[in-house]
């Protein structure tokens, strides 16, 4: 109990309160994981003939998939969205289940869990960065929020699986209804470059485009108020990994014996997780700025 | 392997949970490659390398 005391005292003495952290990771430097995220966003997205012509990659590297959230149809892409892969297989006439794009994200998702949301999700770099844009009343929580964080869960079994599953035309096939009538990421990184660079996508704009804009600024507006809200209300893939998040090989783990309870990593924590009560919380991002803070440095 | 690396995976590898994760990885891999043998990754192909229209707003 005394040293605890000890180093509680010690942690504070370094300017590191409690309080002193509370709306976020405020002095957590995160530019070092930004530019990991920007670096495998540039590389998983480098064909950059595409953005000069308005058109995609065609190579069969597209048969494989990335482990984030990355449209196949941005035009620099060069591998598949995992979301997208798995409602093609089950929404084609042939196939109702998807091994592929299932074991893809059970092998990613038992290895490192959410660290992709954290480092390798394109989407989310993109969220992260515009909850950099400074404005007064940032929302870190608020009534409803937990469980409206149930909320990615009902997405992934209805418009991913279900929907794709049994909602199908005459010949059997199912639209990818979550890219479809949800996906901001698909606007932003596929329907805005293409259709300004293309022509001929140009006339055929409806309804649906509107719709997937409105959604997109909608997903704009609010990340820049509260830390990544797809992330956490909407995103399906994130959904998959969470429930791999305790079972991960690569995940946190905190010395209870080193660790002085004074709260600086659950206030560092923009998901709002207490990696003392759970280290490995399904929301928990892995992000690091957690262990950043830590004055005794007892997560691991 | 460093002796850091090598006290990582043996860290992994005591606990029980490591050990489901290393067990659900490798039963991933081995989804992947049954996927692969009837046909999933050229049904992914064949809709990745044309522009979604559903996906982009348009379809």
């Amino acid at each position: 109990m005394d040293k605890n005391k000890k180093m509680h005292g010690r942690g504070r003495s370094k300017g590191q309160t409690a309080a002193g952290m509370s709306g976020g990771s405020s002095g957590v430097k995160e530019w070092k994981r930004h530019g990991i995220q920007a670096t495998w966003a540039l590389l998983t997205n480098s064909y950059l003939l595409g953005f000069a012509q308005g058109k995609i990659y065609k190579g069969k590297l597209k048969s494989l998939c990335v482990p984030g959230l990355n449209c196949y149809s941005c035009p620099g892409a060069l591998g598949a969205c995992p979301i997208g892969a798995m409602q093609a297989v089950i929404g084609s006439w042939n196939f109702k289940l998807t091994f592929y794009a299932a074991g893809f994200l059970m092998f990613v998702g038992a290895l490192i869990g959410r660290f992709v949301c954290g480092w390798l999700c394109p989407f989310g770099l993109i969220q992260d960065l515009l909850h950099k844009i400074p404005f007064s009343k940032k929302i870190t929580a608020f009534r409803g929020d937990r469980i409206l964080r149930k909320l990615k869960y009902l997405i992934l079994i209805v418009f991913v699986i279900l929907l794709p599953m049994f909602l199908v035309d005459i010949l059997g096939q199912g639209a990818p209804y979550f890219c479809k009538l949800i996906c901001p990421a698909g606007t932003l990184e596929g329907g805005i470059p293409l259709v300004l660079l293309n022509q001929s996508l140009r006339s055929a704009l409806g309804w649906l485009y509107v719709w997937k804009n409105v959604l997109l600024l909608i997903t704009i507006v609010l990340s820049i108020v509260i830390y990544r809200p797809f992330c956490k209300y909407i995103c399906p893939l994130g959904a998959v990994y969470s429930v791999f998040n305790p079972i991960s090989v690569f995940r946190y783990r905190v010395d209870q014996e080193k660790c002085v309870k004074c709260g600086a990593c659950a206030h560092s924590c923009k998901m709002q997780v207490d990696p003392v009560k759970n280290p490995n919380d399904p929301e928990c991002i892995r992000c690091g700025a957690c262990k950043k803070v830590c004055p005794v440095k007892a997560i691991r | 392997m460093s002796k850091h690396q090598d006290v990582v995976w043996k860290e992994i590898w005591k606990t029980g949970k490591g050990k489901i994760g290393l067990l659900i990885a490798a039963a991933g891999l081995a989804m992947m490659g049954f996927g692969t043998y009837r046909g999933e990754a050229a049904a992914v192909l064949e809709k990745a390398i044309n522009i979604c229209l559903e996906c982009i707003g348009i379809g």
